[in-house]
C-alpha cells in the first residue's frame, strides 16, 4: 500500500472535535486516529467512510493516495 | 449461546510474565542422557515443558491491559500472529528436516529433539505474539 496524505486533522479540527472525541464518535482509540492523522495508518473503508461522515467531508478530501 | 464480542483486552498482570521461567523444566528431558531413564520414559515429554516459555508473552499482554479493541489493535494483533506462526513453523520444519536427514539420530533422540522443537516453537510462537503485537501498537 502507498503513502498517503490525510488532511483529517484540519477538517476534524474545523469541527471543533478533540482526537479523543472523533475516535469515540467512530469507535476507535485516540491513538488510532492520531496515527491516521499522520498517515502511519491505512484505515479500513467503514472507518474511512464513518470520519468523513462525522467531519461532513469526502473521502477523497480526507485522504489523498499519490 | 449468544456470542459476547469482547471490546476489550483481558487483564491481567504483567508479572504473569514470571510464569515463563516455567519453561526451564524443558531442560529435565535431558536428564535422559545423564541416567538411565529411557526403559520408564518411553516418551521424553519433559521437553515439552519449553513450550512454557510462552507465559513470558504474560508480561507484554499485561502491559496492554484492558486495552480498547479497535480496528488497528486487530490488524496488528493478526499481523503479530501472521509473523509469530511463520517463524515458528520455520524452525519446526527446518530442524524436522535436518534431524532426518543429516544429523542420522537414533529414533528416540529423533523423537526428543522433535519434541523439543515442537514445544519451543510453540512456546516462541505463543510469546512472539504479545511481543510483536505491543512492538506494532507502540511503534511511532
Amino acid at each position: 500500500m502507498g503513502e498517503f496524505k490525510c488532511n483529517l486533522k484540519k477538517y476534524r479540527q474545523l469541527k471543533d472535535l478533540t482526537q479523543e472525541q472523533l475516535g469515540e464518535k467512530v469507535g476507535v482509540r485516540r491513538e488510532t486516529i492520531m496515527r491516521l492523522e499522520s498517515g502511519k495508518y491505512n484505515p479500513s473503508l467503514k472507518l474511512a467512510i464513518d470520519i468523513s461522515r462525522i467531519v461532513e467531508t469526502p473521502i477523497e478530501e480526507l485522504f489523498i493516495f499519490d | 449461546m449468544k456470542n459476547i464480542k469482547r471490546t476489550h483486552t483481558r487483564k491481567i498482570s504483567p508479572k504473569l510474565g514470571f510464569l515463563g521461567f516455567l519453561g526451564l523444566l524443558g531442560f529435565f528431558g535431558f536428564a535422559h542422557w545423564f541416567l538411565e531413564f529411557r526403559d520408564i520414559l518411553t516418551v521424553p515429554f519433559p521437553f515439552f515443558f519449553f513450550s512454557f516459555f510462552g507465559f513470558f508473552g504474560f508480561y507484554y499482554e499485561g502491559k496492554m491491559s484492558d486495552t480498547f479493541i479497535d480496528e488497528r489493535f486487530q490488524s496488528n494483533s493478526y499481523r503479530a500472529e501472521s509473523i509469530a506462526n511463520k517463524v515458528a513453523l520455520l524452525i519446526i520444519i527446518s530442524v524436522a528436516i535436518l534431524t532426518v536427514s543429516i544429523l542420522r539420530l537414533n529414533s528416540y533422540d529423533t523423537l526428543s529433539v522433535i519434541i523439543a522443537t515442537i514445544g519451543f516453537s510453540f512456546g516462541l510462537s505463543i510469546f512472539l505474539q504479545s511481543y510483536l503485537l505491543f512492538r506494532f501498537e507502540n511503534e511511532e
